[in-house]
């Protein structure tokens, strides 16, 4: 119990009359002191009891109508006092928000005398993932003399899962198909301790390869053959343009590529095989680590991995669309509606806009490729090249696999479907499918090369609800 | 519910007449002991409670009391004016409450340290009277709090403190 301002003063108005007394040695003045003291003491019992019946009556409540959130999301939490009786004074509840939930506005109520129920929404975001657990929250009652503060009602909790892709889709159309690079087993012969068959000795065989208890037994000098089981580098190419930056924060097109780059990694380190990593960007390389196994360079491409910034800033690459596209995508009232003034001021515009435009798009391009050209050039050894990208620049992508192949190696390419992940790219379902079907047939296009598998990446549901709306009648794409 | 605060036998107007009553009452025993004079300065008391409330006006009676009673206060002086003083008690504290621990603390707590207070001041004199009846009140004062604490569930095995 805390005693107010008033209360203190009232106490202080007591001791205050007992030194009157010894001052001026006149005992009668502690007929006072007695009577206030008296008074105080009476005021403390009353409110003791009135305390103690009215947390009896009282049940609080908070409760957050999602228990399960993504980081950064808000969620409406609701604060309620119940009284089984009117309660007899004012009562203050303020809920116990965890640490790490962040009130929009105060989250308190307040039951005036009479009252049997109150309740507040408020709305709490979450930008810290982990498991979170309310306090209790605080009853404060008072009677304007004392004060007197205590944790009441129940301690629910809030999981908040961190920001990342839910269910990563790898597959062909909408089937998942495992993402490795392809069979350690080469079908060459080495020198690995699992035999596969006996030959007879020939001119230029080690010495030391001779199975002398076959020799001795068929009487000619034979060799024991192992199956070479090869090491494998993979170098991870991420693409990382603004295209790939579509989508909701944290779930972009790039945040899919790297979960699914990621799991190549955690293979890649699993059979022993060198990883290397080249990420590309607007100018060109801007990361580059060559293939190499150990702990570290596994540690150092994951570090490079994470390294990427998905940041969806910016992430309008078409802010430079060539300005007729837009123009004549405006909707039919509109452009109806548009007087001759603006088209005239848009047709001058369009050539300098569209030059602009496609030379940005050129000077990409060409460091792009002249990017992946310069990263794959004076490699002894083949490397499978897994390539995540999109399926904004087809002719891009093509010229780039033709590269990777000029230079012997093989792909992997990992593509994100553009239609499965702007926003609000399947309000319309029609329309999603068909840019759907053109990104299926590029991939299938892409995945007849020679040397070349192609994968899409995606969320796992968006692939099925895109799916989902045209397999009856017309069956998959 | 048959609480503390709710258990109203006066409304506001009823406990403001009582308190008067009990305020008037004093001005009279301030009349008693030290006639007209008495009457007039009892209303000084009746001015600080109409203005600040009770536990003021018992103050201000026992500055009066003092006041009026220079050469020493006789034995029927103090029990008159102490008398008018616990009415004035009573009356103040009626309004909220008329439970049975209420009653006992305001029935007994003012004859039993006032009687301590008169033997100490017999034995001592008046700083052992004013010693036992600010250690009678903390005393007491201290009992309703940790009292508190554990019904309300605030003490605990490992932690003894009033933190909620």
């Amino acid at each position: 119990m805390r005693p107010t301002r008033q209360l203190w003063a009232i106490g202080a108005l007591a001791v205050s009359l007992a030194a009157f007394a010894l001052l001026v040695a006149r005992p009668a003045a502690l007929l006072g002191t007695l009577a206030i003291g008296t008074w105080l003491v009476v005021r403390q019992s009353q409110f003791l009891r009135a305390l103690s019946e009215t947390v009896d009556a009282l049940t609080v409540e908070q409760t957050a109508v999602t228990t399960t959130v993504r980081a950064g999301e808000t969620t409406p939490v609701t604060l309620t006092a119940r009284a089984s009786t009117p309660v007899p004074a004012a009562v203050a509840v303020d809920a116990g928000i965890p640490l790490a939930g962040r009130l929009t506005e105060a989250l308190s109520v307040t039951l005036p005398p009479g009252g049997t129920r109150v309740e507040h929404t408020a709305s709490v975001t979450w930008p810290i993932a982990g498991e979170h657990r309310f306090d209790r929250a605080t009853l404060t009652v008072s009677d304007g003399r004392v004060r007197q503060s205590l944790p009441v009602g129940s301690t629910p909790s809030v999981r908040v899962e961190p920001r990342e892709p839910r269910e990563v889709h790898v597959g062909v159309r909408g089937q998942r198909v495992p993402a490795a690079p392809g069979d350690h087993r080469g079908g060459l012969l080495g020198s690995s301790l699992e035999p596969t068959e006996i030959r007879e000795y020939q001119p230029g065989d080690a010495t030391r390869r001779i199975d002398w208890k076959t020799t001795a037994r068929l009487a000619s000098p034979h060799v024991r053959e192992f199956e070479g089981e090869m090491d494998r580098p993979v170098l991870l190419v991420v693409d990382t343009r603004r295209s790939l930056r579509t989508g909701p924060p944290a779930e972009t097109k790039l945040d899919y590529l790297r979960e699914t780059a990621l799991e190549l990694a955690d293979g890649a380190r699993q059979a022993g095989d060198p990883l290397g990593l080249v990420t590309l960007d607007d100018d060109g390389v801007h990361t580059r680590l060559e293939p190499a196994a150990g702990t570290t360079s596994y540690g150092r491409v994951r570090r490079g991995l994470f390294d990427l910034s998905t940041d969806t800033g910016e992430a309008d690459h078409r802010r430079l669309r060539p300005l007729a596209g837009a123009w004549d995508e405006r909707p039919g009232a509109l452009r109806a509606d548009a007087d001759d003034e603006a088209a005239a001021f848009v047709r001058s515009l369009r050539p300098f806009l569209d030059a602009r435009y496609h030379a940005r798009e050129l000077a990409t391009a060409r460091s792009f490729l002249g990017g992946l050209s310069e990263s794959l050039a004076n490699r002894e050894r083949q490397v499978v090249v897994v390539l995540c990208t999109d399926d904004e620049r087809p002719q891009e992508l093509r010229d780039a696999i033709t590269t990777i192949r000029e230079h012997g190696h093989t792909v992997l390419v990992l593509l994100a479907p553009t239609a499965l992940f702007e926003p609000d790219g399947l309000a319309d379902l029609e329309a999603a499918y068909d840019r759907y079907v053109a990104f299926e047939r590029l991939r299938r296009r892409l995945d007849g090369l020679d040397g070349v598998r192609a994968l899409e990446v995606a969320p796992d549901g968006r692939v099925a609800s895109v799916l989902a709306g045209r397999e009856a009648p017309e069956g998959r794409p | 519910m048959s609480s503390a605060f709710g258990r109203r036998r006066l409304d506001g107007v009823g406990e403001r007449r009582l308190e008067a009553a009990a305020v008037g009452a004093l001005a009279v025993a301030f009349g008693l002991v030290a006639g007209p004079l008495g009457l007039v300065a009892g209303l000084v008391p009746a001015a600080v409670w109409y203005r600040w409330g009770s536990p003021y006006a018992m103050g201000a009676a026992a500055v009066v009391f003092v006041a009026l009673t220079p050469g020493g206060a006789s034995p029927l002086a103090v029990a008159l004016v102490g008398g008018a003083l616990w009415g004035l008690l009573l009356a103040s504290t009626a309004d909220q409450t008329r439970s049975r621990r209420t009653w006992l603390v305001s029935a007994t707590l003012p004859p039993a340290l006032g009687g301590l207070a008169w033997l100490a001041l017999r034995e001592a004199g008046t700083w052992l009277a004013a010693a036992a009846v600010l250690t009678g009140l903390g005393l007491a004062s201290y009992g309703l709090h940790r009292l508190g604490l554990v019904r309300l569930g605030l003490v605990t095995a490992d932690t003894d403190t009033d933190q909620p």
